[in-house]
């Protein structure tokens, strides 16, 4: 079930860990046989290339085109990551953080923009893939 | 249209620095094992230590085939306790802290405690002179024969 992909590209799983994992949410981007591993982290309510922050674990680092080809693989099934993140760790990283949503949809905000609100609760609805902010304000993610 | 650059020049130096520094480190969690006869899964850690834990205590693991749980393996950085065939990833350090809960209270609490005393740092080093000029440690009182 955690698993998100398998053998994406060349030998590569992209997995999210069940037990006390954390925010940000994030995939781990193994490959055993080349012997290195990576996180991923995505986002709710922010789909941009910056987004799609990378660390490193352990092992040989991939190049950086493999690097690249693997954040947009998970940018790409986003979705099926947000989904199988919220099923193992309820916790979309987003308490406490300014958010926005316009024209029906999430963005990361700040403090002092009109229409942006804080962040006490937000709750993933995988089935229209978006958040519900303090029980009330809803806003697709993007 | 231009491909999104999710890793520039830059991060990817950051990157490789931080690769180095991560590969120096010992990995803390070393190699796991099922042991078929115990029906446990012994995981060895970079300090000698070796810990069993039963299968029928790891909710993920409890209906795993045995054929499975042969394969259970660690991630390559150890962070994960793997069964590919039955799509499990573990966190390690997520597990750990679950059995380390079952310990009794008081022993965790003592462990905690004595973490915390041993720990120096230049604030305690201060506060400690600050208060040596008070006059340090009250004496303690003679027992009156």
């Amino acid at each position: 079930m955690p698993r998100v992909m398998k053998h994406v590209t060349g030998g590569v799983d992209i997995n999210v860990l069940t037990r006390k994992e954390h925010a940000p949410p994030h995939v781990h981007v193994e490959h055993q046989a080349e012997g290195w591993e990576i996180k991923i982290e995505f986002s709710y309510v922010e789909n941009k290339g910056s987004t799609y922050k990378i660390k490193h674990l352990f092992g040989k680092l991939p190049t950086q085109a493999r690097l690249n080809a693997f954040a947009l693989a998970v940018m790409n099934s986003r979705r099926e990551c947000r989904e199988v993140w919220w099923l193992h760790v309820p916790d979309a990283g987003l308490n406490n953080k300014w958010v926005i949503v316009t024209n029906g949809v999430a963005s990361p905000s700040k403090q002092n923009l009109a229409g942006s609100f804080l962040v006490s609760t937000a709750i993933y609805e995988a089935p229209t893939a978006s958040m519900l902010f303090n029980g009330r304000i809803k806003g697709t993610c993007p | 249209m231009r491909a999104i650059e999710f890793v520039d020049d830059e991060a990817y130096a950051n990157l490789k620095a931080q690769s180095e520094i991560n590969n120096a480190k010992p990995k803390l969690f070393q190699s796991i094992r099922y042991d078929e006869k115990r029906k446990n899964i012994a995981l060895s850690l970079s300090t000698g230590v070796e810990i069993a834990l039963p299968v029928s205590a790891i909710s993920e693991l409890a209906k795993v085939p045995i054929r499975s749980l042969r394969e259970v393996r660690l991630s390559v950085s150890g962070q994960a306790v793997v069964v590919s065939s039955a799509d499990i990833h573990i966190s390690t350090d997520g597990l750990l802290r679950d059995f380390v809960q079952m310990l009794p209270r008081e022993l965790i609490s003592a462990q905690f405690a004595s973490l915390g005393g041993a720990r120096t740092s230049q604030a305690k080093r201060a506060s400690s002179a600050a208060n040596g000029k008070l006059g340090g440690r009250p004496k303690k009182h003679q027992a009156v024969a």
